[in-house]
């Protein structure tokens, strides 16, 4: 007799590409975890490493982020 | 039939070189294809031992009011190329604003095409943006090598352009290693999840006249180029 599909099966198949790839979204997904801030520390690490060792990089990263800030803020612009 | 774009974000980052592997292996896999020369500089039929910058073309067809689909050439039966035609630089402006003024044209084109050839495969200039902005393609795509320099010049384009397609990447190299990972944490909705690695194979190919899975096809970005040719038609299956 052919199983139903589970709960948890459904809700794996309605993730993203992405997200099926990255066990920890998986997990939250599968014990319904949603809530729960895990922060991949390893890949974290490895991004701030990266930007330790490019100065540009890190710049960019920076700059990138700056002018939503200053849009709002119309002192701060030059 | 399928449209397709590729644009360098800047020059020099192989964007006709994997244009013309990419049609070659689109080809290869059973797809009737036509590749047609966007760039002034009129030299993308060099991947397919044609003659150096032809006379005629379809940009010089357009500004002359000649029939334009006439001076494809075909490299074999299934795989055509248009050239751009010589044209004088303040003709090449001038037939950039045309594109601007009647942005329909090449849509109307690409209707009447749509018979004969299941992709068109359109290699764009980096500027002119009469000749960017014309061809509405379903997969554009834009080309860039892992360096400081083009993700300076990434970051601007990432509202109008939905894909971006990495070329010449060396795992070797710590920079570029960095570069990949600081782009899929970023930009991982709009990375190509195809990366075609550096490889002496292309560069040669063009000096052999050839697309580079023609002339090496057991190399690396022969077969990065079939994944991504394969890539392309699930892309392009899939609905609007």
């Amino acid at each position: 007799m052919a199983a139903l599909p589970t709960a948890v099966q459904i809700s794996a198949d309605i993730l993203s590409r992405k997200e099926r790839a990255d066990d920890i979204a998986r997990l939250k997904s599968m014990m319904e975890l949603h809530a729960l801030e895990y922060v991949d520390v390893s890949a974290h690490m490895e991004l701030l490493q990266a930007f330790e060792r490019w100065p540009l990089l890190a710049y960019l990263e920076a700059q990138y982020k700056k002018p939503v800030d200053l849009s709002k803020d119309p002192e701060q612009t030059p | 039939m399928i449209t397709l774009s590729l644009r360098g974000v800047r020059g020099g980052v192989g964007t006709s070189s994997t244009l013309a592997a990419l049609g070659h292996a689109l080809h290869e896999l059973g797809q009737k294809v036509l590749l047609v020369d966007m760039c002034p500089e009129n030299s993308l039929g060099l991947h397919f031992n044609m003659d150096l910058a032809p006379r005629e073309g379809w940009a010089r067809a357009t500004l002359d009011q000649q029939p334009w689909h006439e001076q494809a050439w075909v490299v074999e039966p299934g795989l055509c190329v248009l050239p751009y035609g010589q044209l004088k630089p303040s003709e090449v402006f001038a037939l950039d604003a045309l594109l601007i003024e009647q942005p329909k044209l090449w849509t109307q084109r690409q209707i009447a095409l749509a018979k004969g050839f299941d992709w068109i495969l359109f290699d764009l200039p980096q500027r002119l943006p009469g000749h960017v902005s014309s061809p509405h393609c379903r997969i554009s795509m834009m080309v860039i090598n892992p360096d400081a320099a083009c993700h300076v010049l990434l970051q601007p384009q990432l509202a109008q352009t939905p894909l971006f397609l990495v070329n010449r990447f060396d795992a070797a190299s710590q920079l570029q290693r960095d570069l990949l990972l600081i782009w899929q944490q970023r930009y991982a909705h709009a990375l190509v999840p195809v990366n075609l690695h550096a490889d002496e194979a292309m560069g040669e190919a063009l000096a052999r006249s050839e697309p580079a899975g023609r002339y090496a096809p057991a190399s690396l970005i022969a077969l990065d180029i079939i994944s991504l040719a394969s890539w392309c038609l699930l892309r392009g299956r899939r609905p609007a």
